[in-house]
């Protein structure tokens, strides 16, 4: 056999033992190790559901909620202000709406404080901005009849929870 | 042919030694490998086919307060900064003569109290305004899912365009194929980002986080194959409408009250 030739047989049989000898030998390996074979750059989970890294829609669902599911669990601790909201025109709102993220709060453990002042809660503003965040009647665009107010001529300087309760806000509801 | 004993060791011991190699990474990798952190839902794509979201919005209701902005960036830890975000409110003004003013200040997330901006509307003759709050639409008929060059982007069997952040490569092209402009590129990690109706929460029961602040019910949520949901029941009583059907994206963001006009 000329060297050429053997050269040529080399370079054919050592290429087809790493394609066929190397997924054979790795066969039935964990998959959980990398996010790739090492011989390759297509990710493992890849193809799994469809053509995309299927490992990408647990990394979507595992995402920890920061506002709480459902505010029936605020009335097993604050029965007061549950049953004042619940009597009032503001049982439409979520508890949440003004008091910020609460899903750690129901397990007994801090929420995380806003990244940015922009994202902090309604309760954090002064009463006549939180509540003309709603209520405010020279805002264009709001539908009919949605009960608003001009905060300059209705109440001057007057915090509006002196005579409006947050959680039940008909004048004279109850706290 | 005349092959030496010494040759054919060699040879087929350095074949050997290439298999093997490999096995002895791998080995050493799965010993290493960090344990993932357990989803409290399990694997999502076992349940997954039970369920077909839908998302519903009532423009007659909406009140622009703008809540719904603030708690998605809250929610889904987006960047403080009004451009960079998954959903925001759109006004608009339609005047006597006809003619449509459309403005989203700061994505609508302060609402739309600035004085200046609404005392020149109360100047013009008004015929009608509404506010339009915006979301990905989670296309049937995905544009953005299409052009992807990397797989990156991609539909779940529940109905959801998700962006896989690990393999985008910031191409931007996705953000110009979406005919909604409901994507933009993170800032941070120069991947694309957009709505995801909040995948993580109604994977275990909750609604979106937007939808669980509105104060008004002008967004709705919902799952398809529930003939109780509420988005089942919205199309059950009212004729609502879609964001450029024209194009065959399929949206399944169904707007109630939908003027025509809107885009
Ligand atoms: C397990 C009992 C428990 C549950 C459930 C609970 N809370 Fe509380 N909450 C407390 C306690 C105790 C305090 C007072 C201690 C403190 O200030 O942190 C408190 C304080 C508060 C306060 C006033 C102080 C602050 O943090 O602003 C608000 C507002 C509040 N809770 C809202 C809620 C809402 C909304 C929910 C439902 C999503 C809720 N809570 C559910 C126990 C609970
Ligand atoms: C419209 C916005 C709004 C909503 C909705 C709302 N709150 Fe409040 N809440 C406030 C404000 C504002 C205060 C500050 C108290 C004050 O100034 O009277 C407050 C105070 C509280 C406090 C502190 C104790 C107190 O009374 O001062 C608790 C606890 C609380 N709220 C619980 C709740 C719970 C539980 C719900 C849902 C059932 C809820 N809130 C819904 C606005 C709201
Ligand atoms: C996040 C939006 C929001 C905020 C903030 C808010 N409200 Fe309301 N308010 C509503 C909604 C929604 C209703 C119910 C409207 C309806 O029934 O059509 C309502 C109803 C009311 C009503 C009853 C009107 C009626 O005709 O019965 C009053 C009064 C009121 N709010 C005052 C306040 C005050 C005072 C504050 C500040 C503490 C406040 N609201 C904050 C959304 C809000
Ligand atoms: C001095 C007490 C007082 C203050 C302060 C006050 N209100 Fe009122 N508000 C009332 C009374 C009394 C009514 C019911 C009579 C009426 O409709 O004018 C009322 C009614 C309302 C209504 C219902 C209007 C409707 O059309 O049904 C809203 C909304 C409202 N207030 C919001 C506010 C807001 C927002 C503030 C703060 C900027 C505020 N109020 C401050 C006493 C007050």
């Amino acid at each position: 056999m000329t060297p050429h030739l053997r050269l040529a047989l080399i370079l054919v049989v050592v290429p087809v033992l790493v394609v066929i000898g190397l997924p054979w030998a790795l066969r039935g390996l964990p998959v959980a190790a990398s996010e790739t074979y090492p011989w390759s750059l297509v990710p493992r989970t890849f193809g799994e559901n469809g053509y995309y890294r299927g490992s990408n829609v647990g990394e979507w669902t595992s995402i920890a909620p920061r506002f709480a599911g459902d505010v029936a669990v605020c009335n097993t601790c604050h029965q007061g202000q549950f049953s004042s909201w619940s009597g009032g025109a503001h049982k439409v709102i979520s508890c949440q709406t003004c008091h910020g993220t609460r899903a750690n709060h129901v397990l007994g453990k801090p929420d995380p404080r806003p990244a940015s002042p922009e994202l902090a809660p309604l309760v954090a503003m002064p009463p006549i901005e939180l509540c003309s965040t709603c209520h405010d009647a020279r805002v264009v665009g709001r539908p009919v009849g949605f009960p608003q107010v001009n905060p300059e001529t209705h109440a001057g300087k007057t915090a509006c929870t002196l005579c409006h309760s947050p959680h039940n806000p008909q004048p004279g509801g109850r706290r | 042919m005349k092959l030496s004993r010494r040759k054919f060791l060699t040879l087929g011991g350095g074949a050997l030694i290439l298999v093997l190699i490999p096995k002895g990474i791998e080995t050493s990798l799965a010993g290493t490998a960090p344990e993932t952190a357990p989803s409290p839902i399990g694997d999502w794509t076992k349940e997954w086919e039970k369920h077909y979201w839908g998302f519903a919005v009532d423009t007659t209701k909406c009140i622009g307060c703008g809540r719904c902005v603030v708690a998605c960036k809250v929610e889904n830890r987006l960047p403080p900064e009004p451009e960079f975000t998954r959903t925001w409110v759109e006004r608009y003004v339609i005047l006597e003569d006809g003619e449509v003013l459309v403005d989203s200040p700061e994505a609508g997330m302060h609402g739309f109290k600035d004085e200046v901006a609404n005392a020149r509307l109360r100047g013009r003759e008004i015929r009608r305004s509404f506010f339009v709050p915006k979301l990905c639409n989670q296309c049937d008929d995905p544009p953005c899912v299409q052009v992807c060059p990397v797989a990156a982007t991609h539909r779940t069997a529940d109905g959801v365009v998700l962006v896989d952040r690990k393999r985008c490569i910031g191409c931007r092209y996705c953000i110009q194929a979406c005919p909604y402009g409901a994507r933009y590129l993170d800032p941070e990690e120069r991947v694309a980002d957009k709505c995801t109706w909040c995948y993580h929460r109604i994977a275990q029961g909750m609604k979106p986080a937007c939808v669980e602040v509105c104060p008004v019910g002008a967004r709705i949520f919902g799952d398809f194959k529930d003939p109780e949901s509420p988005v089942r029941q919205v199309l059950r009583k009212f004729s609502v409408g879609v964001l450029k059907p024209d194009l065959g994206t399929k949206p399944k963001v169904y707007y109630i009250g939908l003027q025509s006009g809107v885009r």
